[in-house]
């Protein structure tokens, strides 16, 4: 059997609710600064909600061409921005070669989605022939993925796939196999998703997982305390660059952290319900662990799903509970939605960004708004932590009956 | 409609489906060759044109138009052939 | 997991097409050259340019769904569960539960809950907004998943055409790495209402030939000009061999290879080079360690379009060369339509089916063929077949191509 090649992560291209860029990104991330804010649009469009986990400061004209912008949805938009930054962080502008067989995997839960709803609406109401020429193509969750493919001229391997909130995980775990695999040395992977929209509010309004939407906006996603009451609808992109180790060491490049291992499975409960034993979690993280060949022991750094619904978070903690037994006790753990809101798709990007960021660091971000923790564990609670730290894991725990789970280890330069 | 009103309003269509600001849209700027408008882009301006009222070129004129004065010219041909309706 | 590389076979299938319901039924169907093409029925086009559509009939939800599921979801994960359902029956694997825990469900879709969404909205939001995956692609393999307790992995796979293809092309991966003994591999779509019909008429791929439906979809036709959308499921049961031959299960064929590419060049338009083209159905013939002579069967991704078929044809003379003479090639679509995320694994479960039954259905409405090859267009034939090709091409310049054995 031939060896499994390593995997290095040696891009990061991001656009949070809290920052545009993988510096900006994670300077707010350390300092614990939400991105969270009313958005005027929404509460103008008559949403039940105001407060969302918006991308500001963001000009598509800056990333997109410009014949783009208008027959594309934002997904289209802030997919290629990640793209852009991502493969400029790599050091990947100029070089030519590998692009042909480089491997673009993206995660996108919902696709076109403004471009959708704004669509039909108009249809409904004035009649089909004002549907616009382009919105299969921009509802389309391969918009973005295809965009980037034929914006940067990128030819292998091109998926889009769906797992809601597990997406960028999924995308990233694919990616990571067939490199490992030696099937390509490059892999374009991450997630994105624009879904701050009425529909979407309205939708998840109904099933009653929105947290309250009162007071400061900052400080209304609170996962893991007893306060939290659901969660805040966000968007974002996080496009990483995965490459076979010699390749990039080969160039020089620099390395936030390898990937070494993945795993992914369903409950089979209910869709969008939680396995009551959390059995399925248990076993996505064992088989993370089992596939990274390390064990829980070795683990100093777990990025939680961290929702903030009463439900998910007591799900997450058994389910860690049942993975780590005591050592749970000795790992420290953090929730990005408590700054960032839940950006489906492209959450779970964000969150193995930060895995890497926080092993390349040596820091670990903060959980905010942990007032009155439920739990005795150590959730980094509103200020981060220098902590050594040679093994991180992120979950992922969708509301589709997804979960996934990587595992990253520290670069030593060897 | 008249004819510096008709231009001005599918230089504005031109620029907003190529994304070339209507400065650099003129009347013998070729569709294809100057503005580089792709085959969707000629779906789209045909959808633009008749969202702000003005008569639907034909398929098989909208495979003729090679430079902005035809596009004018067409829409001059079907606003005079049919003064009362714009849809 | 046993790692390396198993040998994957196809040993069950679930089909819901506009032209039968149920793998015997719709191979019966294609063999007889029958279409699934009729005149719209489900909303008024007295205002549509387009009034056709390749449309699944006789489907009773309650077969295959229980109640209060198909009053929460709609038509699209109707259909997938009901390809689920008959594929896991196909191949007799309703009772067995071992190999449930790390079962695959891969599903493709190219616009995936659009048609929730749209009647949601369209209805000023009164209902359906509890929903929540519905209207997102990630919904149907999610249900599936659920319904048929199946452990492992689930995903949506969705690269618009091609998305059936790249479904099928994933799991195939999943069991050949050893990761899962059994897959449930597929695509499904059900885009048949007002808003999601409008979107493919605004963009003029469709065919707005005014003759007889069932005539109307012509690949490989001179006189072709834009394809007839359809709706469809199909799911595919993939198993590693040992797996399938331990438990003495029928086998249609081995899947062999697969590959899926993007050829970086328009949202909506093929690269009239077909470079891309050559590549992916090279990557797939490499990965199945095969040479294009052997090949004696394609089923091409003929949407009917004028820009497809005709760069198709470029990209296979250029991968076959002299040896395109000795090929069979079916554009099934001239039968069933395009149905979009579903036509990639419909599609492929016809190839499982050319394997068994070694015989190659036709291309229907090729009157006045453009391209001077054997697409047969006389009716169904027997044939050798040892290996096949099928391709499946999407939106975005997204490839994919899966290459198929007989298993003897």
């Amino acid at each position: 059997m031939p060896t499994k090649k390593r995997v290095a992560i040696t891009g990061l291209g991001i656009l949070a609710s809290n920052g545009i860029g993988r510096q900006r990104f994670w300077e707010n991330c350390v300092a614990g600064r939400s991105g969270i804010a009313r958005v005027s649009a929404l509460q103008a469009q008559g949403c039940p909600v105001s407060a969302a986990g918006q991308v500001s400061g963001f000009s598509a004209a800056d990333f997109v061409p410009v014949k783009l912008i208008e027959r594309t949805d934002r997904v289209a938009h802030l997919g290629l921005a990640g793209a852009a930054l991502a493969l400029e962080d790599a050091g990947l502008n100029s070089l030519e070669d590998w692009r042909r067989s480089a491997a673009v995997i993206v995660g996108c839960g919902f696709g076109g989605q403004a471009f959708v709803e704004e669509g039909v609406e108009r249809a409904y109401r004035e009649g089909m022939h004002t549907v616009h020429p382009s919105s299969i193509s921009a509802q389309m969750p391969s918009s973005a993925s295809g965009y980037m493919a034929i914006v940067h001229k990128l030819g292998g391997v091109n998926l889009c796939l769906s797992t809601m909130c597990s997406s960028g995980a999924n995308a990233i775990g694919l990616a990571f196999r067939r490199i490992q695999a030696g099937e390509c040395e490059m892999a374009l992977t991450g997630g994105v998703d624009a879904p701050i929209t009425p529909f979407v509010a309205a939708a998840y309004r109904a099933m009653g997982v929105l947290a309250s939407d009162t007071g400061e906006p900052e400080r209304i996603a609170k996962p893991f305390d007893k306060r939290r009451d659901g969660f805040v609808l966000a968007e974002g992109a996080a496009l990483l660059v995965l490459e076979e180790l010699e390749h990039a060491r080969a160039r020089g490049s620099t390395v936030y952290a390898e990937l070494v291992g993945y795993a992914a499975n369903s409950g089979t409960h209910a869709v969008g319900e939680p396995d009551a034993d959390a059995g399925d979690r248990v076993r996505v993280t064992r088989s993370a662990l089992e596939s990274a060949g390390v064990s829980p022991e070795a683990i100093g750094y777990v990025n939680t799903y961290g929702l903030g619904t009463k439900a998910s978070d007591s799900a997450e903690i058994r389910a860690l509970e049942g993975a780590f037994g005591r050592r749970l006790e000795q790992v420290l753990l953090s929730s990005s939605k408590s700054m960032l809101g839940h950006s489906f798709g492209s959450s779970s990007a964000l969150d193995a960004a930060l895995c890497a960021l926080s092993l390349h660091h040596q820091t670990v971000t903060p959980t905010i708004n942990l007032d009155e923790p439920e739990y005795e564990y150590d959730f980094v609670a509103n200020r981060a932590r220098q902590a050594e730290i040679g093994y991180a894991m992120s979950n992922s725990f969708g509301l589709t009956s997804n979960n996934a789970a990587l595992v990253f280890r520290r670069f030593h330069g060897n | 409609m008249g004819t510096e009103e008709l231009t001005q309003r599918v230089v504005a269509i031109l620029s907003k489906v190529t994304g070339k600001p209507a400065a650099t849209v003129h009347l013998d700027s070729a569709l294809i060759d100057d503005l580089e408008l792709d085959s969707i882009n000629f779906i789209e301006l045909d959808h633009e044109i008749r969202a702000v009222g003005l008569p639907r070129i034909p398929e098989a004129d909208l495979q003729t138009l090679v430079k902005v004065a035809d596009v004018v010219r067409i829409l001059s041909k079907y606003l005079n052939a049919e003064p009362a309706a714009a849809r | 997991m046993t790692g390396g590389s198993q040998r994957v076979v196809v040993t069950g299938l679930g089909v819901v097409a506009p032209n039968g319901i149920g793998a015997d039924p719709f191979w019966r169907a294609c063999v007889a050259g029958r279409s699934g093409v009729r005149t719209v029925d489900r909303f008024d086009t007295a205002q549509f340019p387009v009034k056709i559509a390749g449309m699944v009939t006789g489907f009773e939800p309650a077969e295959f769904v229980r109640a209060e599921l198909v009053e929460r979801t709609e038509r699209s994960v109707h259909l997938g569960l009901a390809a689920a359902s008959l594929a896991l029956k196909d191949a007799k694997l309703q009772d067995e539960s071992d190999w449930r825990r790390d079962a695959c469900v891969v599903i493709g879709s190219g616009v995936g809950g659009l048609s929730f969404q749209e009647l949601v909205i369209a209805d000023a939001y009164r209902g359906g907004l509890d929903s929540m995956p519905a209207p997102t692609p990630s919904s149907v393999p999610a249900h599936i998943a659920v319904e048929q307790k199946l452990g492992g992995l689930n995903l949506n796979i969705s690269t618009a055409c091609s998305s059936g293809a790249n479904a099928v092309g994933e799991a195939f991966r999943m069991v050949r790495s050893g990761e899962a003994r059994v897959a449930l591999a597929g695509g499904v779509e059900a885009p048949l209402t007002p808003y999601a019909f409008y979107a493919h008429c605004a963009l003029r791929v469709l065919s707005t030939d005014a003759g007889p439906p069932e005539q109307v979809s012509r690949p490989f036709d001179k006189t072709r000009e834009g394809f007839v959308i359809a709706e469809a499921a199909a799911v595919l049961i993939l198993e590693q061999r040992d797996h399938a031959l331990a438990r003495g299960a029928h086998i249609y064929a081995e899947l062999v290879g697969a590959a899926s590419n993007s050829g970086m060049h328009h949202i909506a338009i093929p690269d009239p080079s077909a470079d891309d083209l050559v590549r992916v159905m090279s990557a797939a013939l490499r990965d199945a360690q095969l040479e294009p002579r052997q090949i004696d069967y394609v089923n091409a991704h003929g949407t009917s379009t004028r820009a497809n078929d005709h760069t198709e044809v470029r990209g296979l003379e250029a991968v076959f060369g002299p040896q395109m003479q000795r090929l069979c090639i079916s554009g099934s679509k001239s039968m069933l339509g395009h149905s979009l995320g579903a036509a990639g694994a419909v599609e492929a479960a016809i190839c499982a089916l050319t394997m068994e039954n070694q015989v190659v259905t036709p291309t229907i409405n090729l009157r006045s063929p453009e391209f001077d090859y054997d697409f047969v267009a006389g009716g169904a034939q027997h044939r050798t077949v040892e290996y096949a090709l099928s391709n499946s091409f999407g939106f975005g310049s997204n490839n994919s191509c899966l290459v198929f054995a007989r298993h003897a």
